[in-house]
């Protein structure tokens, strides 16, 4: 894997500025995707995983205030509109959760496809390439002359797959894409996710707040926290040895464990405010390990064993908060 | 879609019926000889009172005239105007032609302008542009159109001097021909243009509310997602779905249009139906009064159902289920 | 309360509005105490345009415009006010009634409802008064007959709204028999959007009488901005202020209306606060 990463997000903060007040989604983010790689992106709702995968085609209304994100190579943080054309759908499609609402209710499936095929690869034979598509998200061709609201919901969640890799995407970004659908359903996307990125040779950031779905079909993961990245790196490591509270308190949570009175282990108290300056671990508040110094300052990325970091005051001493280290990418 | 039709249909025909017994029930409801409303006040040939009351039974029964009423209307028999030395349904409808000759060019032009001016609004939600849409909204609600009207006339008919003030044609050395179809345009314009007005403030108000809310809409994301450019987003996903709610407001308030557009003949002397409603009430000839209100609340009627089938055809989710009332 | 008042406040044009409706408030009950020159005065300055001596010109019988205006005040505040509290009471107990109790009732409201949509107002009431003669009675009766259906429907709407809340429930639970429910929670609560609609209300009362006026069907001693338009429509070559100025009054006074039911509408919805 040599080159620069496809996507590179570097120490990246971004806030919403309403007039009244100003919500700071995401605070020094890292993150990056290397080619043919299947990336993970865990947490819970409002921990500000949507807001990257939209900044990331410049989706968002928000500022991005500082850091860069790079694509292939080239730096899109702040484009114009009419910039983000050369962004979208190649070389990074998405794929949203919930396909009633992200599909067009008065335009037929088909011609919504064939959209993505006129921007993206123009000169090919429309219907034929729209009928090959059709076929590789395994919904039957006659799909096309339908609306929206008269298929399924997981053909619904097809359609806008094949309308994503009709733009031939080195990445897919999948936000939730299963979080709609019931649970066989469910597996039957991720199946198709996996046989489409092995036939496509596709680089995929799988975004969810079910840990499950993301330990089968990543790589590495990356797990947020109230606009942070908190912990990452091999997902096969963070899941044998997870590192920060917040960690370990979603892999209880996810096998429902239960602790010596019976009970289920929870992760106590609720989510930060995002607004208003914060200063230290936004987890300190419901940590039951937190220290002295977690309140004050941020920790730094701290490495554990290759390809596993965590930001966390138990696993360093000291270590200057101000410190942007690079994430472990694979070499 | 068939079966949806025929729901609306449906609905249509009792409100149709309400309307023909309301249409009979002023009569006898309000003071007075109801001989002489259906006679109404011109100066009739002796034994026609007489006729009248044999023919309308109004010495029988209630039901029994009803009964006569329905008949009579079923036969196209809405009775006779003696100012006008014409029966009332045929003089109505060749008056309505001329009133609808107003009405739909200044209807088709509100609406291609109110959308065009939302359109063109939407993305600049909050400005200055945006707030002059709300603002000309606002003015179209609150102004009396024959008063628009009046403004129109004193300003381009009479200080300008550019467009005629009164009439369909010129009466002095009429055209004919190619030229007459000119003259008749040059004197449509003014009138069209105050039923214009009025009406791009009702478009253009349903208009930038819908386009607001459709480019809020989760699927205009997919859209941008895929790379099309803002243009492509706006025409070809934008524009169709906030067309749907544009389209239904402008069917459904054909009645007001309807009424705005004879409320601005008199001021034009456009010889339509609102012209004929004025003189009809100096003479009171009431049985052309009542075949009016009868004619335009069938049109809307009518009106409600076509819209009703446009809203299908724009909209496919409608054509499954049943659409609300509410 | 104090919070809508500051909802309130923070619409200028609103405010702007209420203002200048206390205005045309005042000017009526002062001129009902000082009457002062008569407007039906016929003078023999005729025709004449705005000048100093005559603010807004005078009318083919010599009176004054500007009076006219002023007096006109009266019956368009009477008709509009009268008509909106005839209208907006008709549509608060229908509407409450229909949407509560539902059934056959609430479809029996929504077919002659639609029977109101349907038939154009200005043309039955238009047909209603040349029958039954000129007069303001008629006019308000008319014009309330054919508005209330609007507040029905609004009042019905938020009636369904709030029947399903807990509250109501738990007010069911105490065993207060259902008219009371309705009557004394429901009823305060779903209130808000129809008084909007009141002011609205007023505005097209003011509309269809002028409207009306214009068409002649008015009585000719009242004066009322309408039926000073009227006789303008005849001297619009030769005498434009006797058509501008009753208009212009006519459109600011209903612009005032409308925007006082949009200012008090989103008042009194705290979340359409933000426009």
């Amino acid at each position: 894997m040599n080159g620069p990463p496809l996507l590179d997000i570097v120490d990246v903060s971004l806030s919403y500025r309403t007039r009244r007040r100003v919500v700071r989604a995401l605070q020094a983010v890292n993150l990056s995707i290397a080619e043919g790689e299947a990336v993970g992106l865990v947490g819970e709702s409002g921990s500000g995983k949507s807001t990257l995968a939209r900044a990331v085609l410049g989706l968002t209304p928000a500022h991005i205030e500082s850091g860069s994100i790079r694509v292939a190579g080239r730096d899109v943080t702040h484009l114009t509109e009419n910039d983000w054309v050369g962004v979208r759908g190649q070389p990074i499609a998405i794929v949203f959760q919930d396909p009633l609402s992200y599909l067009n209710p008065v335009m037929r499936v088909g011609r919504q496809i064939a959209e993505s095929v006129e921007l993206h690869t123009p000169g090919l034979p429309v219907d034929g390439r729209v009928r090959e598509l059709l076929e590789q998200v395994k919904l039957p061709v006659t799909c096309a002359a339908s609306y929206p609201h008269e298929l399924s919901g997981g053909m619904r969640q097809r359609v806008l797959l094949a309308i994503a890799i009709a733009c031939r995407p080195k990445l897919l970004i999948a936000d939730e894409p299963t979080t709609a659908l019931d649970v066989t359903t469910q597996a039957e996307i991720l199946t198709l996710l996996k046989d489409l990125r092995a036939q496509l040779n596709m680089a995929m950031l799988l975004i969810s707040h079910d840990l499950g779905i993301v330990a089968s079909a990543c790589d590495r993961i990356y797990v947020m926290y109230a606009g942070r990245t908190i912990e990452w790196g091999r997902t096969a490591s963070v899941f044998e040895a997870p590192a920060h509270p917040y960690t370990i308190g979603l892999m209880h949570a996810a096998q429902a464990d239960r602790d010596r009175d019976g009970r289920f282990v929870t992760i106590a108290g609720e989510p930060p405010d995002l607004t208003g300056l914060q200063t230290g671990c936004p987890f300190a508040a419901r940590c039951s390990r937190a220290l002295p110094q977690c309140t004050e300052l941020m920790p730094g990325p701290i490495g554990l064993e290759l390809e596993h970091t965590v930001r966390c005051w138990l696993y360093g001493a000291s270590q200057s908060a101000a410190a942007t280290g690079r994430n472990g990418a694979p070499s | 879609m068939g079966r949806y039709l025929l729901v609306r249909l449906g609905w249509a025909i009792p409100i149709v019926l309400a309307i023909v017994i309301i249409n009979f029930m002023i009569v006898h409801i309000v003071p007075g000889d109801p001989v002489q409303a259906l006679v109404g006040d011109f100066p009739t040939p002796p034994g026609y009172i007489e006729q009248v009351r044999q023919e309308f039974g109004l010495d029988r029964p209630l039901t029994h005239q009803l009964g006569l009423y329905l008949w009579n209307l079923a036969h196209g028999n809405l009775g006779f105007s003696f100012a006008n030395r014409q029966p009332v349904l045929g003089l109505i409808l060749d008056r309505a032609r001329l009133t609808l000759l107003l009405m739909l060019p200044a209807l088709t032009l509100a609406a291609i302008l109110g959308i065009f001016l939302a359109l063109a609004a939407a993305p600049r939600a909050g400005s200055i542009y945006d707030s002059g849409i709300t603002a000309l909204s606002l003015v179209g609600y609150s102004i009396p159109i024959f008063w628009l009207g009046q403004l129109l006339v004193i300003l381009f008919a009479i200080k300008l001097k550019w467009l005629p003030a009164q009439g369909m044609i010129t009466l002095r050395n009429t055209p004919t021909g190619w030229a007459a179809v000119r003259d008749v345009l040059w004197h449509l314009l003014l009138p069209a243009l105050s039923v214009t007005i009025f009406y791009v403030a009702v478009v253009a108000r349903v208009a930038r509310a819908s386009v607001l809310e459709t480019l809020s809409q989760d699927y205009v994301l997919t859209a941008r997602a895929k790379g099309l450019g803002q243009r492509a987003v706006l025409w070809r996903h934008v524009l169709p779905n906030s067309l749907i709610p544009v389209v239904t407001v402008i069917g459904y308030n054909f009645g007001y249009s309807l009424t705005g557009a004879i409320l601005v003949e008199t001021v034009f002397a456009w010889p339509g139906l609102g012209n004929l409603f004025i003189t009809s009430i100096g003479n009171r000839d009431y049985p052309v009064l009542q075949g009016i209100f009868l004619f335009t609340a069938m049109t809307v009627v009518v009106a409600n159902v076509v819209t009703d089938v446009l809203y299908g055809v724009l909209d496919p989710r409608v054509r499954v289920g049943q659409r609300n009332h509410a | 309360m104090r919070e809508f008042w500051l909802r309130f406040a923070s619409h200028r044009y609103g405010v702007a509005a209420g203002f200048y409706v206390l205005v045309l408030v005042l000017v009526v009950l002062v001129l009902e105490v000082v009457p002062g020159p008569d407007p039906h005065d016929i003078t023999s300055a005729v025709m004449r345009p705005p000048s100093a001596s005559h603010t807004l010109g005078t009318d083919e019988l010599g009176r004054d415009v500007l009076l006219g205006i002023l007096h006109g005040i009266r019956v368009s505040l009477t008709v509009g006010f009268a008509a909106a509290f005839g209208a907006t009471t008709l549509g608060v107990v229908v509407g409450a009634t229909a949407g509560f109790y539902g059934g056959v009732l609430d479809l029996l409201f929504m077919r002659v409802s639609e029977i109101f949509q349907v038939v154009p107002s200005f043309i039955l009431a238009a047909l209603i008064v040349a029958l039954s003669g000129p007069g303001l009675p008629q006019v308000v009766a008319v014009i309330s007959l054919l508005a209330w259906p609007q507040v029905a429907r609004l009042m019905r709407g938020e009636v369904m709204r709030l029947k399903h809340l807990e509250f109501v429930d738990a007010v069911r639970c105490l065993g207060t028999r259902e008219f009371t429910i309705l009557a004394s929670e429901i009823i305060p609560n779903a209130l808000a959007p129809a008084l909007a609609a009141g002011s609205l209300i007023v505005g097209q009362a003011i509309l269809l009488e002028a409207a009306l006026s214009f068409f002649g069907l008015s009585s000719a001693e009242i004066i009322s901005w309408g039926r000073m338009l009227n006789s303008g429509q005849r001297f619009l070559f030769n005498a434009w202020w006797l058509s501008v100025f009753p208009g212009a009054a006519i459109f600011l006074t209903v612009l005032a209306f409308n925007l006082l039911g949009d200012a008090l509408g989103s008042a009194l919805n705290p979340r359409t606060a933000s426009q």
